[in-house]
């Protein structure tokens, strides 16, 4: 029962984290424009977030896999989220807001792969698949409560007071963090002398892994497509939808969220079940499609409609880039090192799509730029039908039928 | 603990230059290069954005010390304006027609005889998705204590092309009083 009570935690730990996180999105540039920044100056400040985040991936996998005790780096790393956080509200001055990005890139990318070591520990790989399931879950549950919560205080109030509440969410957090016990964590051996030694070894190891390229290359096409395509339908909608525009917005939101509640602990025992090559490509095909749906659909409710699709291909990402990860370090304590190169990938994927899909949107419009977007999509997909292995092992395979 | 991994520091340094790298990037490009503002925006402003302050700053100019030694320049004069009297613009919420906040204005156009002539607006946009940058005619906008009201709802504001830096603005006008003919909302 402490176990349940463990995991219990784990899921209002993800629920939380992802209410802070939600406040950092296109939110930082409305209130920083509020605070009469100018165009270069906001680029600037989100550029260094941007980089920050890219930069301090691969280091921060090296930290989390290189220590035991990964609960407390979790617990350091929320409190620099909420530092950064109570920075941007409390003083929105050039070099503290600079400090902010940077700090706020840091500390997630220690968050995101601490948080998935921790589920390893608890649950091990066999059932590693369900858990991230339920940790997807929680996670969007937590990204539409706040994202309701934040846009009514940013509304009401004041830009400041989201980031004030951003702050303020990560107490429970810390509380959730605390309740799971440090008896239930069973982590992968630490690395012996010998192989620790041959620790740039590792690393080239997972460099020159096929599959972990290949899919590193997947995650990349898949966020190219994908990173942009919701401000582009977000910016239509606002040009074309009168009076209801900003409520068809916040459904286009809404809707993948609740989808990705709905169906990722069901992607996560599929991977267990059926294998990963099934839900992959079932993800990475919805991507491609949503892109042609949605640069030939106006009607807003059929936009909010096609959303389905993101909240399909975000679960299954959000399930399967862990898991796969997993998969892939079985055997030596890489975990981590995996998942940010993995992370590393779509952050790239993220900043290629928003540069391209603005500028092929102002010159062919933003038709041209949805059909741009779905074929990278579709370059994803035929890279996962074809050249991604299934990784899913033997033993996995006879654990999770008998669990 | 028996064995600390040796390799750790060199990633907590590796890390930490990691971190260093962007702020040094930014410390190396000096003071922050202002956009070229409109005039507009320049004269009696009475409170500063809240940047580390330009070198031009709201502070009357003091004699240029490169002028040739003839007769000393005379300092400008200062006058002070009612804290009711004129207000921010830059970043200021606009509200729509029902009240709700709707736009943030982000730049003015002035012709040259410094009279501003539209307002560039983020318009729309839930939590930052989907905001659109558009142009007003200036008189469409009317500037109260309470802040910035714009007199064009959404269904009048459908469908105007975003604003470009560099292309011919499209603004979007109030339509003509009900009475004379009709003129459309969005030339």
């Amino acid at each position: 029962m402490l176990r349940r009570r463990s995991e219990r935690s784990l899921d209002w730990l993800n629920f939380f984290v992802a209410n802070v996180q939600t406040g950092f999105g296109p939110f930082v540039a409305v209130y920083l424009t509020a605070q009469a920044w100018t165009d270069v100056e906001i680029g600037v400040a989100l550029s260094v977030g941007t980089a920050t985040m890219m930069l301090a991936q691969v280091p921060a996998g090296l930290l989390v896999d290189a220590t035991p005790r990964k609960r407390l780096l979790a617990m350091i790393a929320m409190i620099g989220v909420a530092l950064s956080a109570v920075l941007l509200a409390a003083w929105p001055a050039r070099l503290p807001i600079l400090a902010s990005e940077v700090l706020h890139g840091v500390a997630s990318c220690i968050l995101a792969p601490a948080i998935a070591a921790i589920s390893l520990a608890l649950v091990g790989r066999a059932r590693l698949g369900e858990r991230l399931g339920r940790n997807a879950r929680y996670a969007s549950l937590g990204n539409g409560v706040a994202a309701a919560a934040m846009g009514s205080a940013g509304a009401w109030f004041s830009g400041a007071s989201v980031f004030w509440l951003t702050a303020f969410m990560m107490i429970p957090a810390m509380v959730t963090l605390t309740f799971i016990r440090q008896s239930e964590l069973h982590p992968p051996p630490p690395p012996t002398p010998v192989q620790d030694a041959a620790g740039r070894g590792e690393i080239r190891g997972l460099l020159t892994n096929r599959s972990v390229l290949v899919f590193a290359a997947c995650c990349l096409l898949f966020t190219l497509a994908n990173a942009a395509m919701l401000p582009l339908v977000g910016a239509e909608i606002t040009r074309v939808a009168g009076d209801e525009a900003n409520l068809v917005i916040a459904a286009c939101i809404v809707v993948p969220q609740f989808v990705v509640a709905l169906i990722s602990p069901w992607v996560g025992r599929m991977a267990q079940s059926r294998g990963r090559r099934s839900m992959l490509m079932l993800g990475f095909a919805a991507l491609p499609v949503r892109g042609l749906l949605l640069s030939v659909v106006s009607d807003p409710l059929g936009l909010a409609a096609v959303q389905m699709l993101d909240g399909i291909s975000a679960a299954v990402l959000g399930v399967l880039l862990p898991l796969l990860a997993a998969d892939l370090t079985k055997g030596n304590n890489r975990f981590n090192l995996c998942m940010a190169l993995f992370g590393l990938a779509v952050g790239i994927g993220a900043t290629i799509s928003t540069t391209l899909a603005g500028a092929i949107s102002s010159w062919f419009g933003a038709g041209a730029a949805f059909g741009v977007l779905a074929g990278s999509g579709f370059l994803a997909f035929l890279l996962v039908v074809f050249l991604m292995p299934e990784t899913r092992g033997e033993e996995d395979e006879a654990e999770s039928v008998t669990a | 603990m028996l064995s600390r991994p040796r390799p750790l520091p060199l990633r907590y340094a590796a890390a930490c230059i990691g971190l260093l790298l962007p702020t040094l990037a930014f410390a190396a490009d000096g003071d922050p290069p202002a956009e070229a503002p409109p005039a507009a925006t320049a004269p009696p402003a009475t409170t500063q954005p809240p940047v580390d302050p330009p070198p031009a700053s709201a502070t009357p100019p003091v004699a240029a010390p490169t002028t040739p030694p003839q007769a000393e320049v005379p300092p400008a004069a200062r006058e002070t304006l009612e804290a009711r009297a004129a207000f921010r613009t830059m970043g200021q919420d606009v509200k729509g027609p029902s009240g709700i906040v709707v736009a943030q204005l982000v730049n003015i156009l002035v012709n040259t005889e410094g009279q501003p002539v539209a307002a560039i607006l983020d318009y729309g946009g839930f939590l930052g998705v989907g905001k659109r940058r558009i142009a007003v005619a200036w008189r469409a906008l009317q500037f109260t204590p309470d802040g910035i009201g714009l007199g064009l709802s959404r269904e009048q504001l459908r469908g105007l092309p975003e604003f470009k830096d560099g292309e011919p603005a499209v603004l979007a006008v109030p339509p003509a009083a009900p009475g004379t003919a009709e003129a459309p909302a969005n030339r």
